[in-house]
């Protein structure tokens, strides 16, 4: 039996740390969207703008679409490993086309 | 007006798409692989024969391990955000306002009990509640408790809703005086407000933490409440003092030793024909082998140390050996939450005045 959720306890630990990691890289991901949208508005942009800058709805959207699919990607490495299905593939290529279509009003 | 740095509100975002994920894709593919390895398996009746068995058959499951280990994680690091959010806005200023005098009531006499201070309550340092629900993380915690649900909360739930249909289940069409025990963040207590408009509001809780968020939610509402510390096993008020005696989300707080002595109390203090409701996660008879492998997790790995004792409890007999009648418990929810238990006290009917 062991003793960690994924493995052992050592186990636990890098795994603790790769979702550490993810985070540290959405923190990234996000602070670019911030810059892209300000960018976008015209706005002049400094730190104290990126640090305030609070999400509109749609933004909020595209924010979800984004971290999750990040997520699903990362995670599809250990639990979609095997030889691919093809119409699942095709089911979410659409899936995302269609978000990202109804999200940034394309 | 307080404004979450970008870094925490990512951080926010990023825990509540974990926590989503973990709590559907992994959540479903675990409950699959269960089904899948327990075709034919008998757990049994009692309690260590169905807990044994359910965690020999989800063994060979990664997906639960990873919904389990993230389950734990969003459970540590989402409070310390929150927390930490709310002192760097209390550091850049300007102060919040301290609570107006007498807001609510603090007992200095009072001896906390053991089974409070001797234990942690869901892996928060006490008084961290005040935090989870102000600004300026208050909402994105929210957020992340809609998407990724929490313990018997399952992702997508209205908090707000089950608290209303709580609310409706409750049978009086009025109340002279109601006390909600273990009030909270005071959300309840709003909800019975807003029921029940009319009825004096009393409400305990032995956290000040959340005795001045109660307070707050009644200040922000401009309503005069009752509040103070006491337990809910020594109330201090007087006999029949009300006709109606709720708690939400208290009883699985309590050893059940202490539950007993709480739901005594709280017969003490109703009046003839008052009535009592509490709402609280749903006992192990009641749910299923998958269920209870998921709820009983929490007793050791989120810091819920008598829950296990609380799904192990009849609240319904415990409530009619004590005296109240029409005891029902019943779930307004597809999964078994919220789960009422709903009484009354007997006798001959007094005004309570």
């Amino acid at each position: 039996m062991s003793d960690g959720y994924i493995g052992d306890a050592r186990i636990d630990e890098l795994a603790r740390i790769s979702i550490g990691l993810m985070k540290e890289i959405w923190l990234l991901r996000d602070r670019q969207m911030v810059l892209e949208r300000l960018l976008e508005r015209g706005r002049v942009v400094d730190r104290q703008s990126m640090e305030r800058d609070q999400p509109d709805a749609s933004a909020e959207a595209e924010i979800r679409l984004e971290v999750d699919r990040m997520i699903a990607r990362v995670f599809d490495g250990v639990f979609r490993a095997s030889t691919p299905n093809l119409d699942d593939l095709r089911r979410r290529a659409a899936d995302e086309l269609a978000l990202e279509t109804m999200i940034r009003g394309g | 007006m307080a404004v979450i740095p970008q870094t925490y509100r990512a951080s926010f975002d990023f825990l509540a798409a974990l926590g989503a994920y973990a709590a559907g894709e992994l959540y479903a593919a675990a409950s699959a692989c269960y089904d899948a390895h327990a075709d034919g398996r008998d757990a049994g009746e009692d309690f260590e024969s169905r807990i044994r068995t359910a965690r020999q058959v989800i063994e060979p499951c990664a997906e639960y391990r990873y919904n389990r280990l993230i389950t734990r994680m969003t459970a540590e690091q989402a409070p310390s955000l929150a927390f930490m959010a709310a002192e760097r806005m209390r550091l850049e200023g300007p102060a919040e306002p301290e609570p107006e005098a007498g807001e609510y009531d603090l007992d200095a006499d009072l001896e906390l009990p053991g089974y409070f201070t001797g234990v942690t309550f869901h892996n928060q340092p006490k008084d961290m509640i005040y935090e989870l629900i102000r600004a300026p993380a208050g909402p994105h915690y929210g957020k992340l408790i809609e998407r990724a649900g929490c313990a018997a909360v399952r992702p997508r739930s209205d908090l707000l809703e089950h608290r209303r249909l709580t609310a409706a289940e409750i049978p009086g069409r009025s109340y002279v005086r109601i006390l909600d025990v273990g009030c909270g963040h005071g959300t309840w207590t709003a909800t019975l407000q807003r029921r029940f408009p009319d009825a004096e509001i009393h409400a305990i809780d032995l956290w000040p933490g959340a005795l001045r968020a109660t307070s707050a939610v009644a200040r922000v509402n401009g309503w005069r409440w009752h509040v103070k510390q006491a337990a809910g096993e020594a109330t201090g008020y007087p006999d029949g003092h009300f006709d109606l005696v709720t708690s939400y989300a208290l009883l699985h707080e309590l050893p059940a030793a202490t539950a007993e002595s709480a739901l005594s109390e709280m017969f003490r203090v109703l009046a003839p024909e008052g009535d009592l409701m509490c709402m609280d996660v749903p006992p192990y008879r009641e749910i299923t082998d998958f269920q209870l492998l998921l709820y009983d997790w929490e007793t050791e790995h989120r810091a819920e140390p008598y829950w296990r004792e609380e799904g192990l409890l009849d609240r319904g007999e415990l409530c009619r050996r004590i005296g109240f009648v029409d005891v029902s418990e019943y779930a307004i929810g597809e999964t078994g939450y919220p789960w009422l238990l709903r009484a009354r006290k007997d006798g001959e009917k007094r005004r309570v005045t």
